[in-house]
């Protein structure tokens, strides 16, 4: 699946593009860190509700190239900015995790 | 921004270093005209990342390890080397830096690339991936000796202690907020890529650094990161003055975690990362002293590199 084509099932926003051509089929949803980085280390994609640069840090450690912020959680310059840095693509949409992971899994994208 | 700059150094060596000084010359090279059978029993007695195919001294074709084993798992007789050999691919100059062939390895997927003469177009060796590494290793050892006589470059022998082919590298991770933390685990991160480790044993390693340096922030007040590569083997030192874990024990145990609030709020001190690190690990070892600190040893093996 492409970044835009995943943007548009889960009305996300692109405030980061990072990577060109990833194409996601792996999906992991968390918003405790440590969880991401003990079991997330094969998914293309973080859905979470926490927008702090930790969670940037994370997916760069992990090396999943797109993070997704739920809730219309907009993060802040730092983070932004810090993602632009590590080429990582950030989405944001005013969705909640549920129903973000509920869209990814019917549109086969796996866990 | 200490062990940013110790880092830099130890890259801007890495970027003096060129193709010749670390491609092999002494592999075997073959004629369009070797059949495939004889190729066969070269390749078993050496581990080539690929074969040169050449006409006199020029460069006409390569097989690479990955070109041999689908033929030999396709129904292809044995036929002469000519007909099977590839004949587009990168070739490498003598004069190029290393780091370019790094990312050039990682983007096409190859184990290794030949190089030739840029004006006569004549074969004169092989970089691979695993001679690579050690020819870098070898690389610093000789400069450390240049180095020496350079005054303004001591601080390159605080952070490289090389002792035949160990590579040592530090990192001090100074007290910050804990928002910022993972800048040295990223600079870990790029250095070993840039070293020409593979991408899971980097994953790894940087997965141990970043939830060990989360720790020397929320608990101790920094600490420091010694990081040594020896043939086969990566091996991490993390060692703090901090306050100490009481019970080690019980530390280890996932979902145990006396974090307070603010690190929780970040997404951490749920009580996984001392087991985060003893899984990305090949050996564990911790030890702990109330009011003396914190040391963790890590060591990840090294994959071979070459088929």
């Amino acid at each position: 699946m492409k970044i835009d084509e995943l943007g548009r099932i889960i009305d996300a926003e692109i405030i980061v593009q990072g990577e060109p051509g990833v194409e996601p089929e792996l999906a992991y949803v968390s918003d405790l860190m440590s969880d991401v980085l003990t079991y997330g280390r094969e998914a293309h994609l973080l859905v979470t509700s926490l927008i702090n640069q930790q969670t940037i840090r994370t997916v760069e450690m992990v090396e999943i190239p797109i993070i997704c912020y739920v809730n219309g959680k907009m993060p802040g310059a730092e983070t932004i900015d810090l993602a632009a840095r590590k080429n990582i693509t950030i989405l944001v949409t005013s969705l909640s995790a549920f129903q973000v992971c509920k869209r990814l899994a019917d549109s086969g994208l796996k866990g | 921004m200490d062990q940013i700059r110790i880092s830099q150094s130890v890259i801007a060596r890495i970027y003096e270093i060129r193709v010749e000084r670390i491609m092999r010359t002494d592999v075997a090279r073959v004629g369009q005209e070797t059949m495939m059978s004889t190729l066969k029993a070269i390749v078993k007695e050496n581990n080539y990342a690929c074969i040169p195919v050449l006409n006199g001294s020029k460069l006409v074709g390569q097989i690479s390890i990955e070109g041999y084993i689908d033929w030999l798992s396709s129904d292809i007789g044995d036929v002469p080397v000519g007909q099977l050999m590839e004949v587009d691919y990168r070739t490498l100059y003598p004069e190029e830096p290393v780091v370019t062939v790094v990312r050039e390895l990682e983007l096409v997927g190859l184990r290794g690339l030949p190089v030739i003469d840029r004006l006569t177009g004549d074969f004169l060796g092989v970089v691979c991936r695993c001679t690579m590494m050690e020819g870098v290793l070898a690389e610093l050892d000789v400069d450390d000796d240049k180095v020496k006589d350079r005054k303004s470059e001591d601080f390159i022998l605080n952070s490289i202690e090389s002792e035949s082919s160990i590579m040592t590298l530090n990192y001090n991770v100074e007290a910050k907020p804990l928002e910022y933390g993972g800048e040295v685990s990223s600079s870990i991160r790029s250095d070993l890529y840039r070293l020409g480790l593979s991408g899971s044993t980097v994953r790894r390693a940087a997965i141990a650094a970043y939830e060990a340096e989360m720790n020397l922030l929320s608990y101790a007040s920094g600490g420091i990161f010694t990081l040594k590569l020896n043939r086969g083997l990566l091996n991490l030192e993390i060692e703090d003055s901090g306050p100490g874990i009481p019970d080690v024990e019980k530390a280890m145990e996932p979902g145990y975690s006396t974090a307070p609030d603010w690190v929780r709020e970040l997404g951490f001190g749920a009580g996984m990362g001392l087991q985060n690190i003893k899984s990305c690990s090949d050996n564990f070892s911790i030890s702990s002293r109330v009011g003396v600190g914190t040391k963790l040893i890590v060591d990840i093996n090294l994959e071979e590199q070459c088929a």
